[in-house]
């Protein structure tokens, strides 16, 4: 029924509940895991811009996740942590659809305009010129609202480095958006 | 481009819609679920270890919380409370409130509207939740220090399930967007007037990422 995230929930992880989690105890993977997915899915949809492809990267990360949940402490916020995990999935989801147009010759949809999700197209295809690392931290911060400190968290960088790159993410698609404004003239 | 029209333009990227994915969650957690019995099934030393690493988890959490105890109450000795009252009236009340919350919570949080019929249920039994916090409030009387707060708390829990009902009626209805429908009702007020009641005299601080004590 609950198509929101509850923030309320994500933080509430107790050593008992990751605990229970990892040992697959179903009530435990819903507490810990369903807020975390719709998220996880918007990040997912907005690097890959496929649904598909943006579903099978939050499983595959959802997976890989509960494999390592061991390792997440109790105090720590397991939404940035699980977003890392997300980010590294459509890397990789990127990555196997360059290397099936390069061999088979199959269109990489990943890149392509669908056009059909409204927005701001010009914006959106700046996004894509990005570079991976710079468009995740473009997204969480601006599209996930999510806090630096969060980000770095979920990228494994410091917050310094994570500032710069979102600042000169910024100035990347502003001079992209510049160039398109003056041949739109 | 100027620097504040782009900072404009990427601030209501959260607007965008993404294409709807309303089996997703479903198909993860049966994919764990799969994954976690293949892998109990192929290694049952596995499950001795989660179950001793889960032991030394308790074991760490209540030494930490036992910690946190000792220090706060010795904080409590140098500088007056600030956190939530310690008082047993206070705490026996909010115990059977949180109680009644967490029922609600794990029937919001669980229930699942991927049929018409399995959305009804999930409403239904939410509104038994709710319900039964409503009969609580109404049947105890609250100490006087909380009582505004738990009539904040029973009028949030009735307009909880006032928004239970209407969702209801609508997913009641064949033909009708049950997903949608199922997904109305909103928790947040309720949340926030239990976090109330549960940090009191401190207040209730709504952050980023949850709700905490001030």
């Amino acid at each position: 029924m609950r198509l929101r995230q509850s923030s309320k929930q994500i933080l509430a992880v107790r050593p008992q509940l990751l605990a229970s989690a990892a040992a697959g105890n179903e009530a435990a993977l819903n507490e810990l895991f369903r807020p975390l997915l719709v998220p996880a899915y918007r990040l997912a949809f907005m690097m890959l811009r496929d649904r598909t492809a943006a579903e099978d990267a939050v499983q595959e990360a959802a997976l890989r996740c509960w494999r390592k949940l061991p390792r997440l402490s109790a105090d720590r916020d397991p939404l940035p942590w699980f977003l890392g995990f997300v980010a590294n999935e459509c890397r990789n989801a990127r990555r196997s659809r360059w290397r099936s147009r390069v061999m088979l010759g199959v269109d990489d949809t990943l890149v392509a305009a669908s056009g059909d999700w409204g927005g701001d197209p010009d914006l959106l295809q700046a996004l894509t010129r990005l570079r991976h690392r710079d468009r995740l931290v473009v997204l969480m911060f601006y599209y996930l609202d999510m806090p630096l400190e969060d980000i770095a968290a979920g990228t494994g960088s410091k917050t310094g480095a994570v500032r710069s790159r979102l600042y000169r993410a910024v100035k990347r698609l502003r001079s992209q958006l510049g160039a398109e404004d003056l041949s739109h003239e | 481009m100027s620097e504040e029209r782009l900072e404009n333009r990427l601030r209501r990227l959260p607007t965008l819609q993404v294409p709807p994915s309303p089996w997703l969650e479903d198909r993860i957690m049966s994919a764990i679920g799969t994954e976690a019995a293949k892998l109990q099934a192929d290694d049952p030393r596995r499950g001795m270890r989660l179950s001793l690493a889960a032991f030394a988890a308790v074991v760490i959490a209540a030494l930490l919380v036992g910690l946190l105890i000792g220090s706060r109450l010795g904080a409590q000795q140098a500088a007056p409370a600030t956190g939530p009252s310690r008082d047993a009236n206070v705490v026996r009340y909010r115990a059977t409130v949180d109680a009644d919350m967490r029922a609600i919570n794990n029937q919001y949080v669980n229930g699942r509207c991927d049929t018409r019929a399995n959305c009804l249920a999930s409403l239904l039994r939410t509104r038994a939740a709710a319900e039964q916090l409503r009969a609580e409030i109404a049947a105890i009387v609250a100490p006087k220090p909380v009582s505004s707060i738990a009539a904040r708390v029973a009028a949030a829990d009735t307009q909880f399930i006032a928004q239970l009902d209407e969702a209801t009626a609508v997913v009641g209805q064949l033909n009708s967007d049950f997903v949608t429908a199922g997904a109305t009702p909103d928790i947040t007020g309720l949340e926030l007037a239990v976090a109330e009641l549960d940090c009191w005299p401190a207040a209730a601080v709504v952050g980023d990422h949850g709700t905490s004590c001030s």
